[in-house]
């Protein structure tokens, strides 16, 4: 079992939880909770484990995640729970809110609901998509260029400059501008546009992670640089890495709506949460509705994926300063 | 001083270069051939082969792409292939829009977000400061798209004060001007000044932590005094924001002015991109850089001139 410190640095961290909050004179309770809990055992308290011990403290970030997950899982599940297919019009008309259309129907009769959680099954999807191809290119770029150095280094980060300079949208446009519109297209324009940011920071990571010991004792032994990188680089750098990742989801999210809502994304009879919003503003004048509820779909879900991001943040923060910290407040 | 602006300068230009060079590469993926697209579906051959001696279509991309720069360089940025109007004239004359815009959302998020900023950082941690923190994170996620169809929806539909879209040139009018000006304008300030009110308050918190700051209470000066010294030295980043904003100014007024229908540049971008009309893509995309980096350029040499402590250094 655990050592005695290990168990006072773990109270110091329990300290703050609200459980111990509400009952400040009762130590014992706690103490038995976490006996029958094998899983806060400060011995297994590590990597992932307690980085989900300190995220779940963090109400905020807490929130987001709960929100992220049920409106990805409404979304993953639309086929199935939706009341109307995507493109099955009734011939309810601008219906307002009833027992058949929880969130009415818009001009052609499409259910709003139905199209909501279509909506939000392609809105994440597309984001999943631009952030995955942004995090494999600049994680490709970044490595090569932090790894080896040099004049290739060199020439990939003037460019990275030169492309940062320029904004994201319009480079999401421009990519669109040549491939022709479409949710993919959109969307590799996309993460083209966020490629950049993920070189520069994983370039960073690995100019710091290369001089630990560790990989200078892999080097000594003679172990090949795929396989530094893979063993002993990106373990290290996937933090950040993640925490980037999300606030690019929320950034994305944000710009495949604006995206369709210019139409150049999602393509009919598909919706995402941007073309709903574009049908609604046609008809503002009679029904603002079609216009409110996508409108609030993309910001709640926009500032879930940053929360998120700034709870993975404190969550990933350095363990041992954050030990420090805890101890000191102990 | 005139050493900083020319390696600014000198910086400055292959940056440009390279997106050049980027956009041109793009444009090389472009599916199908561009003589066909410009010449439309019942062009004789002979018209295509013309074309494509118009466009030099079948010399190398390096010799196509060295003779685009040259014509650029004199201010000939090639012909659109939807309307046959150049470029450049186009540009030039939907240029004021967008410039009256983004100026004026420029100045409006920092009327906005000076305020708030400095409510926030002289007074952190309390309710006020609280309240203002979620309403500057409410800002920066809430798409400016949307923003714009529920302020027509409140402002122009519900009680209409203001006119929904169009654009009435300053010179004509000016009131005119304000009134349409005022919802895009807002609509593109917003995620601005939520960014300066950010950096301002830690500024703000920071440097009242200064010792200077502390012997300036010691010596007796009031609050409000001390407050001015504070925000002096907590402005400067605050600048760099300026420099920042300008792309994505630009991006951002893309979807406005569509929403707005504004004749700008955006508008034109707009159109360019859905009719895949590379000429003006490539035209825009070169206009954007070049305004971007010249004025952060601006902003650096100015950060430099106001601030003592790099200009010494």
């Amino acid at each position: 079992m655990s050592g005695p410190d290990a168990d006072d640095g773990r109270r110091a961290e329990e300290g703050r939880s609200t459980d111990e909050r509400r009952v400040p004179g009762a130590p014992h309770a706690t103490d038995a909770r976490r006996a029958d809990a094998p899983d806060t055992d400060a011995d297994e308290l590590h990597g992932w484990r307690r980085t989900w011990a300190r995220f779940r403290r963090q109400r905020t970030a807490m929130t987001g995640l709960v929100v992220v997950v049920a409106l990805g899982l409404a979304g993953l599940l639309a086929p199935v729970i939706a009341p109307y297919d995507q493109g099955e019009a009734s011939s309810d008309f601008l219906d307002g809110i009833s027992a058949d259309h929880w969130l009415g129907t818009d001009p052609i009769g499409n259910d709003t609901l139905s199209q909501m959680l279509f909506g939000i099954r392609t809105s994440l999807f597309a984001s999943l998509l631009a952030v995955g191809l942004a995090v494999v290119g600049g994680a490709l770029i970044g490595l090569y260029s932090g790894y080896f150095g040099g004049r290739v280094d060199r020439l990939l980060m003037r460019c990275v400059d030169a492309f940062m300079a320029f904004p994201g949208l319009l480079m999401a446009m421009v990519v669109v501008g040549v491939l022709g519109t479409g949710v993919v297209n959109a969307m590799i324009g996309l993460s083209v546009a966020f490629v950049p940011a993920f070189a520069r920071l994983v370039r960073g990571q690995v100019l710091a992670v290369r001089e630990e010991a560790f990989v200078e004792a892999a080097q000594v032994v003679g172990a090949r640089a795929p396989r530094i990188i893979r063993r002993h680089i990106l373990p290290n750098i996937a933090p950040a890495l993640i925490v980037q990742a999300f606030m690019a989801l929320g950034f994305a999210l944000l710009a495949e709506g604006a995206l369709a809502f210019m139409g150049l994304s999602v393509e009919p009879p598909e919706t995402s949460l941007g073309s709903i919003l574009q049908r609604g503003f046609t008809v503002i004048n009679s029904t603002p509705r079609l216009v409110l509820v996508p409108g609030i779909a993309i910001t709640v879900l926009s500032i879930s994926f940053n929360a998120v991001a700034d709870g993975l943040r404190d969550a990933l923060a350095r363990h041992d300063v954050a030990e420090l910290v805890a101890g000191a407040r102990a | 001083m005139l050493r900083v602006v020319v390696g600014r300068l000198t910086a400055a230009v292959p940056l440009i270069l390279l997106i050049t060079v980027g956009t041109f590469c793009l444009g090389l993926l472009m599916p199908g051939d561009q003589a066909y697209a410009i010449a439309g579906e019942n062009a004789t051959p002979e018209q295509v082969a013309q074309i494509r001696r118009d466009l030099n279509l079948d010399d190398p991309a390096p010799v196509r792409y060295l003779s685009w720069l040259g014509d650029a360089l004199t201010g000939d940025l090639g012909e659109s292939a939807a309307t046959r109007r150049p470029v450049w004239d186009e540009m030039v004359r939907r240029w004021p829009v967008t410039a009256s815009l983004a100026v004026s959302a420029l100045v409006l998020s920092f009327v906005i977000g000076v305020p708030i900023g400095v409510l926030q950082g002289t007074r952190p941690g309390s309710r006020l400061d609280k309240l203002l923190l979620g309403g500057v994170s409410l800002g920066l996620a809430t798409p400016g798209f949307w923003l714009a169809t529920m302020l027509i929806f409140l402002l122009a539909v519900q009680v209409n004060w203001l006119p929904a879209m169009g654009y009435v040139p300053i010179e004509e009018d000016p009131i005119e001007w304000a009134r349409h000006m005022v919802m895009p304008a807002f609509t593109l300030a917003v995620v601005g000044a939520a960014e300066i009110a950010r950096q301002l308050r830690t500024g703000l918190i920071g440097v009242m932590d200064a010792d200077y700051i502390r012997a300036a209470g010691a010596r007796g000066l009031s609050p409000r005094q001390i407050q001015k010294h504070a925000l002096r030295n907590a402005s400067l980043p605050a600048l760099t924001i300026v420099g920042l904003r300008v792309g994505h100014l630009l991006a951002g007024s893309v979807i406005i002015e569509q929403i707005f229908q504004f004749p700008g540049l955006g508008s034109y971008t707009l159109t360019a991109v859905r009719d895949q009309d590379f000429v003006v893509v490539q035209g825009v995309v070169l206009a954007i850089a070049v305004i971007v980096i010249s004025v952060n350029l601006v902003v650096d040499l100015l950060y430099y001139w106001l601030n003592p402590k790099v200009r010494l250094a």
